[in-house]
């Protein structure tokens, strides 16, 4: 076996998608954060773990799912995100986490080319394949691009008031 | 976290400390060539730092520091004249030593140093071959202190030489510390005095930093007619023994015999007494020697204290941590009683309410610790306000006010730059050429004023020049131009000098070299903004332009009222609000947003509008009011709720939440969830906006 990285998985509406463990800083038990008002809806607010704020995504919808419910397998997948060269933690709401993997690199495969109008996929990294499954590899820096999040809080700060 | 700096990083902390007091001497003396004070100054520093330098092997930092504490010397001993060239040459000798120390010795550097040094080289008499070396020349400075002990025996035919033992002592006191003890014990019987003849004799402690020949040539003049001893007593490198004793100085001095000593110390008797009841020794003998005894230890004593002094240097990383820990503290024994509370524990509550009690004499002398007067952060534009009028052909003075009012270090840090571009602004656009100041009838001077004071929690920083002021119509036709400010909007002139905190706004008809393109203020305004500060401008056509910041004193911990909107908590500083009302049952006008309060109208701020919360509060909780004001501006804020005071530590929300609007940082609840800090600020510069409108 050649060089593997390990990866996280976890599922979103029954799909499996993964980020390097390396990246990733802890998993934790959902706890309702604190909503922040006029923030983009996919921003849930902040928790407190051991002292320090930690901001929620909800990744669902980030990538435009239908919102989820929180049952007792949903968790906070912590990440070290870094962020317009700052590091940056940011916790995603994941329906599960189900465990560790590891990919052979030349076995992600880049992702499908998406047509004009099919909407931006330069979050993901590509596919991987293990034991006839197929899982997606998360840019983990881009989940969250600096501008879209500065266009988002525009748009909500503008209109009314 | 290690716990012993690294000594190399020490050095260069103080040296650059010294780097400022030097840098700040130089333009003192720009101001006043005839000060001597400064020139002293600036020479201590410079030598300080090539002292500590010899230290560290830096050799071409300390080789280039003496070359300039040369020239600085024969400022000092009034053989140069004070001239700018040589003020010149010492601020770029001081920028050099700065590039020195933070990038070592690199060969742009070297070239770049030895064109400065030959320039200071110029202002040095020729030497010969042994010209002084830095390390010479330091060796003997750098002599410590010993303590010697002369003892003068004259000859009774002192007197007819016309010598004065008086002027002796006199002069020895001028090497250094002196303790003079005479003895009177040579004086014959009355009737045998011949008042012609000297019957005295002295003994000198001296403590100095001059070697044994120094001493010795005081007494030049008179070495054939005296008994000279002079011997070292102690010297710094054994100052850890105890000094000495009795018996020993007795010895040592000659007064008793070995075998007299070795006579006396058996008996239990004090050893002083027993040898004078023995008949060995005088008891002015014995006194001399206690005082010895006791006059070295009180040198080692004061040296030690000068050493150690009473005060301790600390990393400003380590305060910061302590600032940092006791506010977390702070958070925990919130937890702590809320915990008891929730248990109804009434002993543990009592506990609770003594640790309160310590956690805020805590909580305020470590917030005192990390506070630093801003005199440090004004003083820094001194130089950029000379090299900018210079640049510019302006005259420019600089004067401070307030500079001892103190801010938390953490604050200075972050206003160094917004400020500095405010200075940098009013220079260069503010204050006029001399020829336009006379021509309007003004001193050709122009006058920069930075003053600092205490408003509550808060302190004021204002930027004031004499300068043209700004041109209100000029913004305004900008603000129309950029589409932020209709044409039939009729603000005041204050509201509109504002625009130009915003983004990409500039008036400026040529954009120079110095102020750059108008990205300045409103970077500045973000920049105050996020240390939870604002910033306002008030200018007067051809009288020139104030810019004022107000300040929080310390970012550490903030004590606010907690008030709740809709499920959140929110914290609203306490420094910000007046009082707090029943707002059901005042005279409320909604749609228009205002209420009646004192027999006038307050606008107000409904929360759960403003955060876009659906629904209207519960119907049987009141709703309150509170009211703050900034700048004179009042506000009314509409709550659901309000409770207890709280202080707490203010959590940044992060990168991810920069831009949000309304709120400016969380704290930590005591059930360990997070609530939001308003920003009252902002707050009531949109309120007053919004109502600015209609």
């Amino acid at each position: 076996m050649s060089k593997g990285e390990t990866y996280l998985l976890f599922c979103l509406e029954g799909e499996p998608f993964s980020v390097p463990v390396q990246r990733v800083e802890e998993v934790l038990e959902y706890e309702e954060p604190t909503c922040i008002p006029r923030s983009p809806e996919y921003l849930l607010g902040i928790v407190n773990v051991r002292g320090r704020l930690i901001p929620i995504l909800d990744l669902r919808r980030r990538f435009g799912l239908p919102p989820g419910e929180i049952t007792v397998n949903s968790r906070f997948v912590v990440l070290n995100l870094d962020w317009e060269g700052e590091a940056v933690p940011l916790g995603l709401l994941v329906d599960t986490v189900e465990g560790v993997i590891d990919f052979e690199e030349d076995l992600i495969t880049a992702p499908p080319t998406l047509g004009k109008n099919r909407g931006d996929n330069s979050f993901l990294r590509g596919t991987a394949r293990h034991n006839d499954s197929i899982y997606m590899v998360l840019e983990v820096d881009r989940i969250l691009p600096g501008d879209t999040l500065h266009r988002d809080f525009a748009t909500v700060s503008g209109g009314t008031q | 976290m290690s716990i012993h700096a690294d000594p190399l990083e020490t050095f260069r902390e103080e040296a650059k400390e010294q780097l400022v007091v030097l840098e700040e001497s130089l333009l003192a003396l720009e101001e006043d060539p005839a000060d001597q004070e400064m020139i002293a100054a600036a020479f201590r520093s410079l030598h300080t730092i090539k002292g500590s330098g010899g230290m560290f092997d830096l050799g071409s930092l300390v080789h280039f520091a003496h070359v300039v504490e040369s020239v600085f010397d024969l400022m000092r001993n009034g053989t140069l004249h004070v001239e700018s060239r040589i003020i010149s040459l010492g601020l770029q000798a001081r920028d050099h030593l700065l590039a020195l120390l933070e990038h070592g010795d690199d060969p742009e550097l070297q070239s770049e140093g030895a064109l400065l040094e030959q320039a200071f080289l110029a202002y040095l008499p020729e030497k010969g071959d042994g010209a002084a070396s830095p390390a010479a020349g330091q060796s003997a400075e750098a002599q410590s202190e010993r303590t010697w002990r002369i003892l003068f025996r004259p000859k009774p035919i002192l007197f007819r030489h016309g010598a004065n033992p008086l002027l002796l002592i006199r002069e020895m006191e001028e090497l250094g510390t002196i303790l003079v003890l005479g003895f009177s014990d040579g004086i014959p019987e009355l009737s045998s005095i011949d008042p012609t003849e000297c019957y005295l004799a002295w003994e000198v402690l001296l403590t100095t930093t001059a070697d044994e020949q120094a001493i010795r040539d005081v007494f030049m003049f008179v070495e054939d007619d005296a008994d000279l001893e002079i011997s070292l007593v102690d010297e710094v490198a054994d100052s850890d023994l105890p000094y000495k004793r009795l018996g020993e100085i007795l010895l040592e001095r000659g007064d008793i015999t070995a075998e007299a000593l070795e006579q006396s110390v058996n008996e239990r008797a004090f050893l002083g007494q027993t040898l004078v009841e023995k008949g060995f020794v005088s008891s002015e003998r014995v006194h001399a020697a206690l005082e010895e005894q006791r006059y070295v230890r009180s040198m080692r004593e004061s040296r030690q204290t000068a050493e150690s002094s009473n005060a301790i240097r600390v990393g400003t990383d380590k305060l910061s941590s302590l600032v940092n820990l006791v506010g977390e503290f702070v958070s925990m024994h919130a937890n702590v009683v809320f915990t008891a509370q929730q248990k109804d524990d009434r002993d543990f509550i009592a506990v609770g309410e003594q640790m309160d009690r310590l956690i805020r004499e805590l909580r305020d002398l470590s917030i005192e610790m990390h506070m630093v007067p801003v005199s440090g952060l004004f003083n820094g534009y001194r130089r950029l306000v000379r090299d900018l009028a210079s640049n510019l052909g302006k005259e420019v003075r600089l004067i401070t006010e307030g500079s001892e009012t103190e801010l938390d270090k953490n604050v200075i840090d972050l206003l160094k730059d917004p400020l500095m571009h405010i200075v940098r602004n009013s220079v260069d656009h503010g204050i006029e050429t001399p020829e336009i100041r006379t021509g309007a009838g003004k001193s050709p001077t122009g006058t920069l004023k930075l003053a600092a004071s205490y408003a509550g929690a808060h302190v004021v920083i204002r930027v004031s020049d004499d300068g043209a002021g700004m041109n209100v119509e000029r913004i305004r036709a900008k603000a129309i131009e950029r589409g932020v400010l209709s044409a039939e909007s009729d603000r005041s002139e204050e509201e509109i000098l504002q625009y130009i905190f915003a983004p990409g706004f500039s008036t400026a008809e040529q954009t120079t070299a110095v102020s750059g393109r108008g990205v300045g203020m409103d970077v500045v305004q973000r920049n105050i903004e996020q240390l939870g500060g604002s910033v306002r401008i008030a200018s007067r056509t051809g009288e020139g332009s104030t810019v004022t910041i107000r300040i929080p004193l310390t970012l550490a911990i903030v004590e606010g009222l907690l008030a709740r909107v809709d499920r959140n908590w929110y914290l609203v500083n306490l420094s910000y609000i007046e009082e707090c009302l029943d707002f059901d049952t005042m005279d409320h006008e909604n749609r228009r947003g205002y209420a009646s309060y004192r027999g006038g109208i307050v606008p107000f701020v409904d929360m759960r509008r403003y955060f876009r919360i659906k629904g209207t509060a519960e119907k049987n909780g009141g709703q309150q009011l509170i009211v703050v004001s900034v700048d004179d501006k009042r506000v009314g804020l509409v709550v659901d709720e309000i409770q207890d005071t709280y202080q707490s530590v203010i959590k940044s929300l992060g990168r991810i939440y920069e831009k949000v609007e309304g709120i400016s940082g969380a704290i930590m609840l005591g059930n360990g969830t997070p609530a939001l800090v308003l920003d009252v600020d902002r707050l009531v510069r949109l309120a007053a906006r919004e109502k600015g409108h209609e």
